[in-house]
């Protein structure tokens, strides 16, 4: 775990939600970050940016122009015109008014278009860099945070990038035009508004952070109170037969207390900040018409100058007023985008390179590999100076008592996790150097639990990959599930949910766990791998499924290397050898029926003991 | 549990309203506080639109008097005062309605955590679903009311504002004021079909979230696969759906919000139009400009009541769903305080533990469910003796459990304590009567011994004892806090075989006086079960189990055998 808080600068052990917010995010180094991967979001479209621009630039005509037909209608009915002088000013300022209103709506369509261009992008990219991830990240993080940050975060991202950034830019051009159509028609105020545009571009900068830390904050104990609402819903059958209901609510309670004390705190920075925007532009409208007294009793100026001058700002101030009050979700965008960022940032334990595997059968040879992980206290090592050499087409079982490093040697040869020391060779090519594609396709596993997509039983089975139907057909009946496939209702567009509480899980996606394993099975040999891995595949199956699972392993692992794990000694028949473990070193290695003749040795007399039999004693 | 769906939320007469209000109620000063301080902010623009009429007045007259700088004096007081009022205003607003969608969130948590009784909720929604919805929906039926809230501002400011538009010009007031009318009927079409993108949109972001939720449980599988790139395909195709149906959707309440933000001009300009048949002063222009605009915002504020309504009914329905069954105690179990622990500080009652009430026989009779191919199961279940349940997976070895204590409905049959026969089977088979340990236990983030307790007021020893019998205790002297250490995602990781013991443990503190186990033992070695069912039989307890291991079946005073050829009915 060390290995990565390093990086990060997240907390080391214990649980992070229950330190103080200092802990985990100084005030300071938030507030760079995010506008950094903001600037990093943009770079790549700078060319639609700036088209975008120019419509943003071509939309400030309108106000302004209607500013112009406001102060010469005020101008000339103070001057008591006729109702035929007056009238073209008065329906070009409705005329206007409604080109604003069909522009507003064009900016925004653009706007919003181009924000989800941007961060549909960088949903993939995190989403890329989670699945592409190794262990160590995953044992930090749990799915739900990760679906937040790939999901909620990127979401705010988009919405802030279409109605916030967007509407500032806009209202920088506006300004900045009518200050330029003031300076031509009345010199004199420009100094006053362009000092006011001044203090407000200063007080909203230095202040665009006031709440970035307490909306942290919110979210943190938001994703608190979420996690634990989670757990205790994932596990109500527990809590319920256990009478614990009051307990777990309880524990959704003490944050959300909290989250309601912390969104008192959000809000007080958004109004100090929206405050200090709003107050500063009627410090501008107020010095703007204290001015134009000025310049009319002095007779710098007429009416219409001082009229144009007020209404200037008011075009300025209406977009202002309206971003005021969606800068809750300029607030809500430094935490998330800091997170996707430090998301981003995590490096990867294992290393991988571009050598490629030789082709046909693959031999696994361990040379003298340890592995310590990187949350594992002083001096604990899960594998010692491991050495197994595995001919290419023979299957060994792996045997040893929890913790004994069986299912370390499953990561490690899976690349889930690299080698510390020693090096682990397949098909006599260093596994750290090889590219991971072409691993992925020559290397394959059988996990114990298997997780299935919301999806269709073909997207299940080929795992989204454009497979053909009559692969996908063949693949299920020699994995045993022939049975099963025709009993569907739609065949392979037959849809399975990856959802539901452990209970239901068998009616809702009309798989038994055993029917379950068998396409885990089908899944791997789609993919004819030359070298497999089953750890624990099958120890939730009872004895009846057992034998029907069997089969299917058999006929998996023929031709293949592979190396099975398994406590249930029964499972391991289908082995050509047979590995014993203890505390992270090999004890026993030979053929599985030479050791099981042999009555001293470790194999058979756990035989001895049991069918079933895990531990060394 | 709850298999008819609750009828759908009714809005009729102020029903709606009446029952948010409860919600609101909650922290009622508060509520109350922000809300007059919104309505104060909505009526105030009066104030400055008046002295910027009465400004440009000064400005029209030749001989110029101090009046003009008194004026600007008290506009820049007038305007600070309004910003920074509401920002107080707001703040205390917000602490209240804060506080009540945290009430309607710990209603559904109330609901889907408690143990049968009329106060369970029915618990057929997907988890994900549910989080979705205490998310989201608070928000959406607060929307309601918060609603009326700019609603009630906005028709006192605009009763002020047509008063003062009246005062100037009449007509020119009725000829601007009368097409608003029209533009909130525009409002409501445009709502329509607003709402229809909205529906869209939200499916295609939860197609996103299903698949991303669903990859990154899977992260391990697809990285061992190499299956990174065709999903990363799906999502991107998703994606896509998405961000299509998102655009379409902003794009339509950006429609709404723009409309009534510069449609504003369109009315001031028709207003002028009418008023330059007469004549006007500069100052009156001006608060034509300044009141008109303002008045924009009213009809949209109808449309977002009529539209809170509809959301109100999606969304109180959604909520209901997660909520027990209406009970006729006067209480409204999703916006009324019931037995909650308060949030924000105070402590919670421990787990109310029914009384103790002793096992001499457990009656199973015809239990039946035919979706689970349970038929007629008949036992009973003596005080201290050992029952085992085994049979092929599918045979409904753990539906028969779950059925008993309650978690399962059953299509006939009866369960008896002592030959009494138990109506709500749920809410009576908790502990201290039954305790139950699932095929996979749960064990939640936060420290073994709360983990072990899950609230109950047990003693170490009682706690120290389950450890024991479970066989956990070598485990516990091994963590590096002992019981304090903290498990789960952010702590110590127990193995699948720590978990099952942990559990027995947790179940076997209770001392319950029947114990029931769904496979207790199929990660534990042979030694180690050996062991476990000694001392429990040692311990005296009556236990139900499910098991098709060899130890177990040999050890029991009972076995049924769901896998023998079924019953004929």
């Amino acid at each position: 775990m060390t290995g990565v808080t390093g990086v990060t600068g997240v907390t080391g052990d214990g649980n992070p939600a229950l330190e103080p917010p200092s802990a985990r995010y100084g005030a300071q180094a938030m507030s760079s970050s995010h506008w950094r991967l903001l600037a990093s979001l943009i770079r790549p479209h700078r060319r639609s940016f700036g088209a975008h621009g120019l419509l943003l630039a071509l939309a400030t005509v309108l106000p302004i122009s209607s500013s112009l037909l406001f102060a010469r209608f005020v101008d000339l009915a103070v001057d008591g015109a006729a109702f035929g002088r007056l009238a073209p000013y008065a329906i070009g300022f409705a005329l206007a008014g409604l080109g604003s209103s069909l522009m507003g709506v064009l900016v925004t369509w653009r706007s919003t278009v181009l924000a989800w261009r941007l961060t549909n992008g960088l949903r993939h990219e995190l989403a890329a860099h989670v699945l592409h991830a190794d262990l160590s990240f995953h044992r930090d993080r749990t799915p739900g945070e990760l679906l937040t940050r790939c999901d909620a975060d990127v979401t705010s991202l988009t919405s802030f990038l279409a109605s916030v950034v967007a509407r500032i830019v806009g209202i920088v051009f506006l300004a900045a035009v009518s200050l330029m159509v003031l300076g031509v028609v009345e010199p004199v105020i420009v100094p006053v508004v362009a000092a006011g545009y001044g203090v407000l571009g200063v007080v909203a900068w230095r202040q665009r952070d006031v709440s970035t830390a307490s909306t942290i904050h919110e979210r943190t104990i938001d994703a608190e109170m979420n996690s634990a609402v989670e757990q205790y819903l994932a596990g109500a059958e527990d809590v319920a037969a256990l009478g614990a209901g009051a307990h777990g609510l309880h524990r959704f309670a003490e944050p959300a207390g909290r989250l309601v004390d912390a969104a008192g705190e959000r809000v007080r920075g958004e109004m100090r900040l929206s405050g200090s925007i709003r107050s500063a532009m009627s410090v501008t409208e107020v010095a703007t018409l204290a001015m134009g007294a000025v310049a009319l009793s002095q007779g710098w100026t007429g009416l219409f100058e001082a009229t144009l001058a007020y209404r200037l700002v008011a075009v300025v101030r209406e977009p202002i007023t309206h971003l005021t009050w969606r800068l809750q979700e300029a607030q809500g965008i430094a935490g998330a985008s800091s997170r996707v960022a430090e998301l981003l940032a995590e490096r990867r334990q294992v290393v991988a390179g571009t050598a490629e595997l030789p082709a046909g059968v693959l031999d696994v040879r361990f040379e003298r590999v340890g592995l310590v992980y990187d949350d594992a206290e002083e001096g604990e090592s899960a594998l010692n100076a491991f050495e197994l050499d595995l001919a290419a087409g023979r299957v060994v079982g792996l045997v040893g008592r929890t913790g004994s490093g069986k299912t370390t040697v499953a990561r490690l040869l899976l690349r889930l996790v690299s080698p510390t020391s020693g090096v682990l060779r397949v098909g006599g090519v260093d596994v750290t150097t090889l590219a991971d594609e072409a691993f992925r396709r020559r290397v394959g596993a059988i996990p114990q639990d298997v997780q299935l997509f919301p999806g269709t039983v073909r997207d299940n089975v080929a795992m989204f990959a454009d497979v053909d139907d009559d692969t996908v057909i063949a693949a299920l009946g020699y994995a045993g599930l022939a049975g099963w496939f025709a009993g569907l209702p739609a065949g392979l567009d037959t849809r399975l949910s990856a959802d539901g509480r452990a209970d239901d899980d068998a009616d809702r996606t009309g798989l038994s766990s055993g029917e379950a394993q068998l396409l885990a099975i089908a899944r791997a040999l789609l993919r004819r791998p030359d070298v497999i891995v089953l750890d624990e595949a099958t120890s939730r199956v009872d004895p009846v499924t057992q034998q029907a699972i069997s089969a299917a392993l058999g006929r998996l692992v023929a031709g293949r290397t592979a190396v099975i794990i398994a406590h249930r000694l029964e499972t391991l028949d289908v082995c050509d050898d047979i590995a014993v473990l203890a505390d992270g070193v090999l004890v026993e290695f030979g053929p599985r029926l030479a050791l099981a003749a042999d009555p001293t040795s470790r194999y058979a007399r756990l035989r001895a003991i049991g069918e079933d039999a895990e531990e060394l004693r | 549990m709850n298999p008819t769906p609750p009828a759908r939320p009714t809005t009729a007469g102020f029903a709606a309203e009446r029952r948010l209000l409860k919600a609101a109620n909650f922290r009622a000063r508060q509520y109350w506080l922000g809300t007059a301080a919104w309505i104060a902010f909505f009526v105030s623009p009066i104030v400055p639109g008046w002295l910027i009429g009465q400004i440009f007045d000064e400005f029209e007259r030749p001989e110029r008097s101090g009046r003009v700088w008194v004026l600007l004096g008290l506009l820049l007081v007038a305007e600070l005062a309004i910003i920074w009022g509401l920002a107080v205003g707001h703040r205390i607003y917000m602490r209240g309605v804060e506080s009540s969608k945290a009430l309607l969130r710990a209603n559904v948590v109330h609901a889907q955590l408690v143990s049968g009784g009329a106060r369970a909720g029915a618990r057929n929604v997907p988890i994900g679903d549910v989080l979705a919805r205490m998310r989201d929906d608070p928000f959406d039926l607060m929307f309601l009311i918060d609603n009326w809230v700019d609603f009630v501002g906005l028709l006192l400011y605009a009763s002020a504002a047509s008063w003062f538009l009246f005062r100037i010009d009449p007509v020119a007031a009725a000829v601007a004021i009368s097409p608003m009318l029209l533009s909130g009927w525009g409002n409501l079409a445009i709502a329509g079909l607003a709402r229809r993108f909205r529906e869209r949109a939200r499916a295609a972001s939860s197609a996103v979230s299903d698949f991303l939720a669903a990859a990154f449980e899977a992260s391990l599988t697809v990285k061992v696969t190499g299956a990174q790139r065709p999903v990363l395909r799906r999502l991107d195709q998703l994606n896509d759906r998405r961000a299509r149906s998102a655009v379409g959707d902003s794009l339509w309440n950006e429609v709404i919000w723009t409309i009534n933000g510069t449609f504003g001009d369109v009315f001031v300009g028709i207003g002028l139009l009418v008023a330059a048949r007469g004549t006007l002063t500069a100052g009156e222009v001006a608060q034509f400009a300044a009141y008109l605009t303002g008045l924009v915002w009213l009809p949209m504020r109808i449309g977002g009541i009529i539209t809170g309504r509809r959301r109100y009914q999606v969304s109180a329905g959604r909520v209901e769903a997660l909520l027990a069954r209406p009970v006729d105690d006067g209480i409204d179990p999703m916006v009324e305080y019931r037995d909650l622990p308060v949030l924000g500080g105070r402590a919670v009652a421990a787990p109310t533990r029914p009384t103790r009430r002793r096992l001499d026989r457990l009656t199973v009779e015809g239990l039946t469910i035919e979706s689970r191919s349970l038929r007629a199961v008949s036992f009973e279940v003596e005080r201290g003796s050992l029952t085992v349940v085994s049979g092929p997976v599918g045979s409904g070895k753990t539906s028969l459990l779950r059925s008993v204590i309650g978690l399962l409905d059953i299509d006939a049959g009866r369960v008896a304590w002592n030959g009494e026969t138990i109506a709500d089977r749920a809410a009576f088979f908790t502990p201290p009567q039954t305790a139950y340990v699932a095929q996979i236990p749960r064990m939640f983030a936060e420290s073994l011994a709360d983990n072990l307790r899950l609230g109950h007021p047990l003693t170490d020893e009682e706690v120290a004892e389950g450890i024991r019998l479970a066989v956990f205790d070598d485990d516990v002297a091994e963590l590096p806090e002992g019981l304090a250490t903290l498990v789960g995602a952010r702590g110590v990781r127990l193995s699948g075989g720590q978990v099952q013991r942990a559990a027995g443990a947790r179940a076997m503190a209770q001392q319950p006086e029947l114990l029931v186990l769904d496979d207790l033992t199929s990660a534990l070695d042979v030694e180690t079960e050996r062991i476990l069912w000694e001392r429990l039989a040692a311990a005296g307890f009556t236990v139900l189990a499910a098991s098709n291991r060899p130890e177990a079946l040999a050890r029991a005073d009972r076995v049924i055998d769901l896998g023998a050829a079924p019953a004929s009915p």
